[in-house]
């Protein structure tokens, strides 16, 4: 199939991704005229002095969404090809569970979230975390060849972080449990602008990095044999697969807490729609069909008032995506 | 109708008198429980005590809608009245309690009953250093490990009552069936800050303390409405607290807190929105009215020297509030000020620290609240 076959698609994603985005900053909580907004986005001054602060806080948080639903979806695409499972995503190699860990230490051991040196402390816990699980994993992935005993050995990562993680619980304080309990809900919001310029380049990068794994993976489609057998590096390419889905995961997490549902979902919904088997084509498509589902779930919590959990929506959103796609693989006997 | 009120008074009756026996032998009551002064509520809806001339019967109930219970306990006067094996009987003299909350310390504490409790829930978030040392003396035992209850903490105090609160209360036919005797205390259901207070009186009969319980009540009364009758109203508006994580969980217009903030002659900003419940507001809406609202109450936990400046720093959008520019955010730390604990017992003092930031009164020491400067 000729990449012309999935221009449609990726017009449509780009064109709502643009719409959302807007409405992401038109509407809210606080009703503002579409002038006002244009004029606060333009450097101009509004009646409000606080309406400055809001738009800044729906730009950040839409920019945010973008680039999470997206680096979360190419993270589980390229999960997903390497372990030949529909259900592997960005969590199951236990990074994603690494960065809870580090959050968790910072946020149950009593450093709050308000001040400054708080959300910096949970940033870099997080990261350290998901450093600590990430180096571990490579260390073990030169003792195991077989790709599923990897994802085993990530899910018992995941358990023993949990563990860990409930160990804490015992110590902290309801204060601290409820933050860290709301954390794990997962937001978009609260990110700063300084925040975000670091948050942007580190996913912008990841994600372009992908686009190297893009020979390998249309190799694998086809069984790490074949993919052997043409000249791909299996090793090296198991490692950048790691590293990178890795850190585009962990990146996401400490900001946003452990978003669920996004990264499984959308590699499945739009492997049935997209008619290319080119992940150069597949890899860009994702990544926007991330980012219009997490612009779609802001919205919802936005428009809730923040009163819905993110996940809650992503959960709603994204299961039936995934029972759908199982049901139709099934009756085409389609695997990856 | 009346024939309703009739049926609730007679089952009233039943209810009442279905655990008393009276024994045949002469009566036995001890001189001073008889020379006991009487309790009369005035306030309070969540408890009530009973005098009959054999023994008193303490009631505690909910409030509202929210929750619904009734709960009772027995001080025999008569040492011959024997009570049905069903009843919950305490003796006042030397009575070893438990407590769920610090807050009724503080009730304890004004009574000078704190030698009598044997265990607390939650022994590190006593902050007040008076209590916290009669507490250390007294090796008082932690109770709870989480939010779970250790039984095995509860039986080692061995108390004659367990203070506990109506949420989960599915456990307390656990400790029943264990021996354990407990008593519901909801004082935190109450409308009004007055009626919050007035269950110092309940505590003062459970300890035999009713006299310096009623004296206690009324003096803190007179002061609280000499102050907020000399308070006079103003046009000016107040928001609350402080968001948690993308969240303002504003107190409902009727809670008690904004009930005493504005007994200090200023309004709720959100006094328009109904329900009994806390107010969920987004960062959005808080941002948009922070920039009108005059006043800024804030209750936490922060560092004992936090300032304007650190607020700010939380959140660069605090620098465009009305309250921030006009240095009217009345700050109170409960790091530092027991404000949910011995808070409960001093409103009148409250009421002063509020008067006092809003420019009511010239002359006083701020004890809880205190506008950042």
């Amino acid at each position: 199939m000729s990449l012309r076959s999935d221009i449609p698609l990726f017009s449509v994603l780009i064109i709502g991704v643009f719409i959302l985005f807007w409405m992401n900053l038109l509407l809210g909580d606080v009703p503002m005229k579409t002038a006002d907004v244009f004029n606060i986005l333009t450097g101009g001054v509004a009646d409000n002095s606080a309406w400055s602060y809001i738009i800044e806080s729906r730009l950040n948080r839409s920019v945010v969404a973008i680039l999470a639903g997206g680096a979360l979806a190419v993270s589980g695409l390229i999960l997903q090809v390497f372990f030949r499972n529909p259900l592997a995503g960005p969590g199951v190699l236990g990074i994603t569970s690494g960065a809870s860990l580090g959050v968790a230490v910072v946020i149950l051991g009593g450093i709050t979230m308000g001040s400054f040196l708080g959300n910096l402390g949970v940033i870099m816990a997080g990261v350290i975390g998901a450093i600590a699980v990430l180096l571990l994993l490579i260390f073990i992935a030169r003792f195991i060849k077989n790709s599923v005993t990897l994802l085993v050995a990530g899910l018992m990562f995941g358990y023993f972080t949990a563990a860990l993680i409930n160990v804490l619980f015992l110590w902290a304080n309801e204060t601290d449990t409820r933050e860290y309990v709301v954390w794990g809900l997962g937001s978009f919001e609260g990110v700063n602008s300084t925040e975000l310029m670091i948050f942007a380049l580190l996913i912008v990068t990841l994600s372009l990095l992908c686009f190297l794994l893009v020979k390998p993976l249309n190799a694998l489609v086809a069984g790490v044999d074949y993919a052997a057998s043409i000249g791909i590096n299996i090793k090296t390419t198991r490692l950048f697969i790691i590293v990178f889905t890795g850190i585009l995961a962990a990146v996401v997490t400490v900001y946003c807490g452990p978003v669920g549902f996004i990264g499984i979902a959308v590699p499945q919904l739009v492997r049935v729609l997209v008619k290319s088997k080119n992940h150069a084509v597949i890899i860009p498509i994702v990544f926007f069909a991330g980012s219009f589902l997490a612009l779609s779930a802001d919205f919802i919590v936005r428009m809730s008032s923040n009163s819905l959990p993110l996940n809650t929506v992503t959960a709603i959103v994204g299961a039936p995506i995934i029972v759908w796609v199982i049901i139709k693989m099934n009756q085409r006997n389609v695997s990856f | 109708m009346r024939e309703l009120s009739l049926l609730a008074i007679l089952w009233s009756l039943i209810i009442l008198n279905s655990c008393v026996q009276h024994a045949d032998s002469e009566t036995s009551i001890t001189p001073n429980q008889l020379d006991q002064e009487k309790v009369s509520i005035e306030y309070a809806e969540g408890f009530d005590v009973v005098y009959e001339p054999n023994f008193i019967k303490v009631v505690t109930q909910s409030i509202g809608e929210n929750t619904s219970f009734t709960d009772s306990v027995f001080i025999i006067l008569d040492s011959t009245t024997i009570l049905d094996e069903s009843c919950k009987i305490i003796n006042q003299e030397e009575i070893r309690l438990a407590c769920q909350s610090s807050t009724h310390l503080a009730f304890l504490n004004e009574l000078n009953q704190l030698s009598q409790v044997v265990g607390l829930c939650g022994l590190e978030y006593v902050n007040n250093p008076e209590i916290s040392e009669v507490i250390k003396e007294n090796e008082v035992i932690e109770l709870c490990m989480t939010d779970q209850i250790q039984l095995e903490n509860l039986f080692q105090c061995n108390p004659d009552l367990f203070l506990i609160y109506p949420f989960g209360s599915s456990q307390n036919n656990d400790y029943a069936s264990k021996g354990i005797h407990t008593l519901l205390i909801a004082e935190y259901l109450e409308k009004s800050q007055l009626a919050r207070l007035e269950w110092i009186k309940l505590f003062g009969v459970l300890t035999g303390k009713s006299k310096e319980a009623n004296a206690y009540f009324e003096s803190v009364k007179q002061a609280y409405i000499e102050q907020k009758e000399a308070t006079v109203p103003t046009d000016k508006t107040f928001i609350m607290n402080l968001p948690f994580q993308d969240q303002w969980f504003m107190p409902s217009s009727k809670s008690v807190g904004v009930e005493l903030i504005e007994d200090a002659g200023i309004s709720y900003y959100y006094s328009g929105e109904k329900g009994t419940e806390n107010i969920s507001h987004s960062n959005e809406q808080v941002w948009n009215d922070g920039v009108s609202a005059d006043y800024w109450v804030i209750i936490a936990r922060r560092e004992a020297n936090y300032g304007l400046a650190d607020l700010i720093a939380e959140e660069s959008v605090y620098k465009e509030f009305l309250s921030v520019q006009n240095h009217q955010v009345i700050f109170c730390n409960t790091a530092t000020a027991d404000y949910f604990s011995k808070g409960v017992v001093e409103p009148h003092i409250i009421l002063k620290d509020l008067c006092y930031a809003t420019g009511q009164i010239e002359s006083h020491t701020p004890q809880y609240f205190f506008l950042l400067e």
